[in-house]
């Protein structure tokens, strides 16, 4: 990032500044931040709402931790360690909630992932990329509309093998359809 | 792309002159000189006796104790050189290099030394792991207010180096109240009070020094 170094020269000054209460220039070196910040945030996530939630917070945390700052030191490594945590922190929370919206799928609403499921070509196509236990699993379950205890009697298996199996097949079938929207 | 000035006129309008950290030898010079003594006084009720540096093995004990001293420094300035963003710490090999030398000159002393006849009894083994944790205890606190003034964007790292030189420093504290020479329990017991004041440091300080919390 050439040119954001060049204009990043100025950063420190505008910081210390910044620390003895200088309002103008805290202001300045905010709104001066954040395309550097949301060039490095996209570095790490392709989700633009996310890449705007994690400059929101590194704003927040460079403003908690500004004192932590030494001028005679270069700002842009400061800011990029930074807006690389915030940017981790949340991609690890936005895996955490999937992960919940997974299981309640799978306990609760088994049949309106059938429902709202895509054309049945397309369906029958993510479905053959499956490993074969994991699609007859899907099939059971969502196709025929099976409870997870009959599909875990017709399989021999428990109850909680099928959620897993299950639970690793609608990952595998996100990533398919989040591969097949892209390309 | 999402419009950040009110948040960014937001934060201007609340900022106020804040005071810079301390650069991280003088913040290390002011941990070990509240620390040692908060340690010592601490663990008041646990000296029974002073080292007697004439018998055998001294040289070795008082190797190990200056050498502790050296991992405690080194690992409270790399604890607080951690927490700040953007900084590594000179280099965790030389930690780990200094910790293995520490172990083997330890582990000497328990091989070449003629254990007196309390050695080997479990009893004395928890005396020194209670010593070691009510030592430790005034110098996790003083790791976690300083590590809470920079907060951390690694905690956990940060936490455990710092009670990696609570752990050490006490360690110490404790060589000059010991016999010189070591025994397999006795030893045990210090390194489990170890383990254990690094485990307390982590656990407890956590809360307090993530930035997410700030």
């Amino acid at each position: 990032m050439p040119e954001t170094d060049n204009r990043a020269q100025l950063w420190p000054q505008l910081m210390a500044r910044a620390q003895e209460g200088d309002k103008y220039a805290y202001n300045q070196l905010l709104k001066a931040m954040v395309p550097a910040i949301r060039a490095l945030a996209c570095k790490k996530i392709s989700d633009a709402a996310l890449v705007e939630d994690v400059i929101q917070e590194t704003l927040l945390a460079i403003h908690r931790v500004r004192h932590t700052y030494d001028p005679r030191r270069p700002i842009l490594p400061w800011v990029a360690a930074i807006t690389s945590a915030r940017a981790i922190d949340a991609l690890r929370q936005r895996g955490r909630r999937q992960e919940v919206q997974d299981e309640d799928a799978l306990n609760h609403q088994p049949a309106e992932s059938a429902e709202s499921a895509p054309e049945a070509d397309e369906l029958t196509g993510y479905l053959g990329n499956l490993p074969l236990r994991q699609r007859e699993i899907v099939e059971s379950v969502h196709l025929r509309e099976q409870s997870l205890a009959q599909a875990a009697a017709e399989t021999n298996q428990s109850v909680s093998a099928v959620k897993s199996l299950l639970h690793r097949a609608m990952l595998n079938l996100r990533k398919y359809g989040n591969n097949h929207e892209k390309s | 792309m999402r419009n950040h000035d009110p948040l960014i006129d937001r934060l201007t309008e609340s900022v106020k002159p804040v005071q810079r950290v301390w650069p991280t030898p003088w913040r290390v010079a002011g941990w070990i000189a509240a620390a040692l003594p908060c340690g010592a006084l601490s663990s008041w009720a646990f000296h029974t006796r002073l080292t007697d540096w004439s018998q055998p093995g001294a040289a070795v004990a008082l190797s190990a104790l200056l050498l502790a001293f050296v991992i405690a420094g080194s690992s409270v300035a790399a604890a607080f050189t951690l927490s700040i963003a953007g900084r590594k710490p000179v280099s965790l090999y030389r930690l780990w290099l200094l910790a293995g030398l520490w172990l083997t000159l330890n582990l000497f002393n328990l091989s070449s030394s003629v254990p007196p006849a309390s050695a080997g009894r479990l009893g004395e083994g928890i005396h020194c792991y209670l010593f070691m944790l009510s030592a430790s205890l005034p110098m996790m606190l003083l790791s976690v207010i300083a590590l809470q003034r920079t907060r951390s964007l690694h905690p956990a790292k940060s936490l455990a180096l710092a009670g990696c030189g609570s752990a050490f420093s006490s360690s110490m504290l404790l060589s000059l109240c010991h016999d010189t020479h070591l025994h397999l329990i006795d030893f045990s017991m210090h390194l489990a009070a170890g383990i254990t004041i690094i485990a307390i440091t982590v656990v407890a300080g956590r809360r307090w020094v993530q930035l997410a919390q700030a």
